[in-house]
């Protein structure tokens, strides 16, 4: 059984920096594997803990520096890990994302059964890669997935969260899972995993490795671009309420139900 | 000629549009007036919606939202947990009925759906967005899409390149107004369209709601932040109270939601739902830009902070450098008097 696990480096936003000129100070940011990829990651692990020859393939797109999350993916217990870097690849949106990734997994994992992703990266949040990828794989996909119940060669049973419902669905494999909540029984690396992990090498590939045209890859094969990135504006000048907090907040509240 | 498509969900209880639906294509006529002022360009207005449903209801409404067109297209093979037969179906009508622009709204269902259609497309889509505009870029009319990024801390305008230029819209972000009358041009379709990419639907289990949460609906909202917290957690239950007597409706942020103290839910903000209410005040609450990002659209909005400099007195109306504890207290003596 192949199991391919989509990861991506993101900054850590919860820690965000700016430059004086109000930018997003990149460098001085940390950064990590995106926590909804490791999820999907720890599935994956939990996967290949079941069965006898299941390979996980740890596979990100990014600069040179995304390195550091495959070294963690192969600690965590993947058995292979895929680097596509490249400066034509820089600038891409979520379509051209979803071809390179897509492409590079139809050339190098050609015989996958599951493809597992986090839900979301904190950086962009658009959710979009995910199912673009498995369009362009012409599979079939399911996303807001919390458990993934029993998956095999063969079939997946996962459990889909809907706003008011949970969906218990099955899927035959091959098939693309976007995973949305933390798995109960993660685990970090400990020194030995790492010690381990340094026997794999990670393959690395380029631009001129996938079979994608440079009209189809980074800025150029873009559809969308960012007009402008700003800093959202405070816009209002409040009004302070200096005594009888308690009566003024009731008066607010009696009058709005009464309007 | 120049189109706007909207792509509408049903909203299956009521058996007539989804509230965003509506949202949408009130927008989508917006944008058309600006369009016109800009450089004179009209658009027709074309709302879509594709399900497994012979019928709706309040269609008149539809077109007072502003929709010169409505389409429904029947196909008793579209399921709720697979999108690819919905897929089809709109992408074999939209090969016919071309369009300059698509709106979808941003529901999680719609998240997913939205790119199967825009990849097979080739075009680009914005996701999740909290403003639209048309501007002028080199004497070419585009969409703008403004979005908040990086966990909220940015906001991105961005543009499309190429048509369709696609967007997801957050609910609750636009208003639903009458713009017009109730004449349009309905057409109905029968679909019988397949997809082989079956997911089996095993069982479905509904989650516990007793209680009525309506963050989207509601006309006041009392939010609790995390400076409420205190050992026993006592000020949360106490804010439920108020709300239960007051008949408003209790929300939270998003850190009492990671910290276990209320259910998710409650959750306003990026992650959770958005309120438009006539009245917002906040507990305690810090005002992260996550957070005010869906709470900016309410009317009045008043804040309860220790911190003086406090984020959220940035964005209020009304503040009140004080306790929120004490004050909470304060306010159940005086109401359960």
């Amino acid at each position: 059984m192949n199991i391919v696990v989509c990861v991506k480096q993101v900054p850590d936003v919860d820690n965000v920096k700016w430059t004086k000129e109000n930018n997003l100070d990149r460098s001085a940011m940390l950064t990590k594997l995106n926590p909804h990829d490791e999820w999907a990651l720890d599935y994956a692990i939990k996967i290949k803990n079941q069965f006898k020859n299941v390979s996980v393939t740890a596979l990100t797109m990014g600069p040179n520096q995304a390195k550091e999350i495959l070294d963690y993916a192969l600690a965590k217990g993947a058995t292979r890990a895929i680097l596509l870097t490249d400066k034509l690849f820089a600038g891409s949106d979520t379509l051209a994302t979803a071809k390179i990734l897509s492409s590079a997994i139809k050339k190098y994992v050609p015989d996958f059964d599951l493809i597992l992703t986090g839900q979301i990266a904190q950086d962009g949040d658009t959710a979009q890669t995910p199912a673009s990828m498995a369009q362009l794989l012409d599979i079939k996909s399911v996303s807001n997935i919390i458990d993934i119940k029993n998956a095999d060669k063969n079939t997946a049973i996962v459990a889909k969260k809907n706003k008011e419902s949970i969906d218990i669905l099955e899927l035959s494999t091959p098939c693309l899972i976007a995973i949305q909540q933390e798995m109960k029984e993660s685990h970090l690396p400990k020194i030995e995993d790492y010690a381990q992990a340094q026997k794999s090498t990670i393959e690395v590939y380029g631009a001129q490795d996938i079979d994608l045209d440079k009209s189809e890859i980074g800025i150029l094969g873009s559809p969308t671009m960012v007009y402008k990135a700003y800093r959202p504006e405070v816009t209002k000048n409040a009004q302070e309420i200096k005594e009888d907090f308690a009566k003024e907040v009731l008066n607010f509240i009696r009058s709005c139900a009464n309007e | 000629m120049n189109k706007i498509t909207v792509f509408c969900e049903l909203n299956k209880e009521k058996n007539a549009l989804s509230s965003c639906s509506y949202e949408l294509i009130t927008k989508a006529y917006e944008l058309s007036k600006q369009a016109q002022e800009l450089n004179n360009t009209e658009f027709f207005i074309e709302a879509i919606c594709c399900d497994n449903v012979e019928n709706i209801e309040n269609k008149e409404k539809i077109f007072s939202s502003g929709a010169n067109k409505f389409v429904l297209i029947e196909n008793k093979n579209i399921e709720n947990h697979n999108f690819d037969v919905l897929k089809d179906t709109f992408l074999n009508y939209y090969k016919d009925n071309k369009s300059d622009v698509i709106l979808f709204p941003a529901t999680a269902p719609m998240r997913h759906c939205a790119p199967c259609i825009t990849v097979n497309l080739d075009c680009g889509l914005v996701a999740d967005c909290i403003d639209l505009n048309f501007i002028l870029k080199d004497e070419n009319l585009m969409l703008s899409a403004t979005r908040p990024t990086f966990g909220s801390e940015l906001m991105a305008t961005i543009i499309s390149k190429k048509l369709p230029q696609c967007a997801t819209i957050r609910p609750g972000i636009f208003k639903n107004k009458t713009v017009k009358d109730e004449n349009g041009e309905f057409i109905k379709i029968q679909s019988e369209i397949e997809n082989n990419k079956k997911i089996k639907l095993i069982s479905n289990i509904l989650q516990n709601n007793n209680d009525e949460i309506n963050i989207e609906g509601a006309e006041i909202i009392l939010c609790a932040g995390y400076g409420l917290n205190s050992a026993n957690r006592e000020y949360f239950k106490k804010l439920e109270k108020i709300a239960q007597i007051t008949k408003t409706q209790i929300g939270c942020t998003r850190k009492v939601v990671d910290f276990g103290i209320m259910d998710s839910k409650y959750q306003i903000g990026l992650t959770g739902s958005n309120t438009k209410a006539q009245l917002y005040i906040g507990f305690g609450v810090a005002g992260a830009i996550q957070h005010m990002c869906s709470v900016k659209n309410s009317k009045k909005i008043v804040a309860i902070n220790t911190d003086a400099d406090a984020e959220i007195f940035n964005y209020c109306d009304y503040k009140i450098v004080g306790d929120a504890k004490k004050i909470i207290d304060e306010i159940l003596t005086q109401i359960e008097q």
